[in-house]
């Protein structure tokens, strides 16, 4: 017997499937010491680990003409291919989401748009660099700071660039303290950093006005533009069941057990596309470096129309441009990270409320953006 | 590089930003007008 036949898996072992490991080991050990997104990097990196051995038994192999199929190959048929996993996700952020701080300053709602300007930026980057549209528009939903989004539209559009997207979008979420500040910095003076702004943070908002948001979005949504309809129904489903206020039992469910369950499973089959073959390529390192792009220019275009609303504001009713960084998806880290930058300029500025308002209304934006690159691109092909 | 997909990439960006802050001015209108119609004291009094 030869040796290829007794070990298999070490006779087929190449470069490529090292760097794979190392890549899943760097993503666990971001999880665990770092603790960035952990409940996501650290069950894919543990996936790429799984993954990335040759004859793996958890991805389908054909032997001897026979096809085993493997259980991550199932579980990406089940949930990912279908976009299930990523829509169950939206109803577990919608069940956790407070639309209530939206109610104190509505205004703030139009930065969830402008600090979506990035993923149109990175788009126009990518086709510069090669990247046909509709990878153009996936690498670009990477700066909607939102997973489950970035999932979909590259499930649709670029299946074969899923595991880097995925990749960028997670990481990149979780940098979001260390990406954010030097831009917000570089694009805003002292002054600006230090102001203050007037809040309505005793506004009390009734019920019914909570329970009817949800489904006049989803109507609005389901009119303007019904490919957003999957990502910003379920998001307001979960919302529904969260405000509704006879359903906390299952309120609390998607809150905690759903969304438990499903990022489990997302993060693994997630993995079981990373292998060295799809990975390990020049496009991936692009992707990165894009993903990267897309954030910065996403934060600048928040800051640069707070700073531009202020021109046609008065005095009193100004916004702190840093509050415009938090119209990305990322919640609550991007109003964390701007309400202390707030405190570390001025410590009585205390800028959460607008923050976490704004970064509601980013949640919603980076969820129409996806839908609409879905509607737009296939209508230019 | 394709041109005709960096003219195209352009045109969605052009129609997808303006369309993303559409779809905010509707929503803000919509957070305006249901806050209006069912204010918070309102509920109270019942």
């Amino acid at each position: 017997m030869e040796f290829n036949e007794l070990m298999p898996a070490i006779a087929g072992m190449t470069w490529q499937h090292l760097v794979m490991i190392a890549v899943g080991l760097t993503l666990i050990f971001l999880a665990v010491k770092k603790q960035y997104e952990p409940t996501l990097l650290l069950p894919m990196g543990f996936g790429a680990i799984l993954v990335n051995f040759p004859f793996s038994a958890v991805l389908t192999q054909v032997q001897g003409g026979e096809t085993i199929v493997g259980a991550l190959n199932v579980l990406f048929d089940a949930g990912i291919a279908t976009e299930l996993f990523p829509l169950l996700i939206f109803i577990a952020i919608g069940a956790m989401i407070d639309f209530s701080p939206l109610f104190q300053r509505p205004s703030l709602l139009l930065f969830g748009a402008a600090a979506q300007f990035g993923i149109f930026i990175t788009m126009i980057l990518a086709t510069i660099f090669g990247f046909d549209l509709k990878q153009a528009a996936s690498i670009g939903i990477i700066g909607a700071a939102d997973g489950p989004t970035s999932i979909i539209v590259a499930n649709q559009f670029a299946k074969d660039l899923l595991p880097a997207i995925s990749v960028a979008a997670y990481s990149y979420m979780a940098l979001v303290p260390i990406i954010q500040p030097p831009v917000i910095k570089l694009l805003t003076s002292k002054k600006e950093r230090q102001m203050h702004m007037k809040t309505n943070s005793n506004k009390k908002v009734s019920r019914t006005t909570l329970v009817l948001f949800p489904i006049v979005i989803t109507i609005l949504a389901g009119l303007i533009a019904p490919s957003s309809l999957a990502l910003i129904g379920f998001l307001m489903f979960g919302n529904l069941i969260r405000e509704c206020g006879v359903l906390n039992s299952l309120s609390q469910t998607a809150q905690k057990e759903l969304a438990n369950l499903v990022t489990i499973l997302l993060g693994i089959t997630i993995a079981s596309t990373m292998t060295a073959e799809r990975f390990v390529q020049l496009d991936t390192l692009m992707i990165l470096g894009l993903g990267i792009f897309a954030f910065v220019f996403d934060t600048a275009g928040g800051v640069l129309f707070a700073k531009l609303m202020n021109k046609f504001m008065k005095p009193e009713n100004r916004i702190n441009p840093m509050v415009g960084a938090c119209g990305i998806s990322a919640f609550p880290m991007s109003a964390r990270v701007i309400h202390g930058m707030g405190l570390k300029e001025d410590p009585t500025n205390y800028l959460l409320m607008p923050a976490i308002s704004t970064n509601v209304g980013g949640q919603i934006g980076s969820v129409i953006v996806g839908g609409l690159l879905l509607m737009l691109v296939p209508l230019f092909l | 590089m394709n041109l005709e997909f960096l003219y195209k990439a352009l045109e969605i960006s052009g129609i997808g930003i303006a369309t993303v802050f559409i779809f905010m001015a509707v929503f803000y209108f919509v957070i305006v007008g249901i806050d209006k119609i069912f204010p918070y004291k309102d509920e109270k009094k019942k």
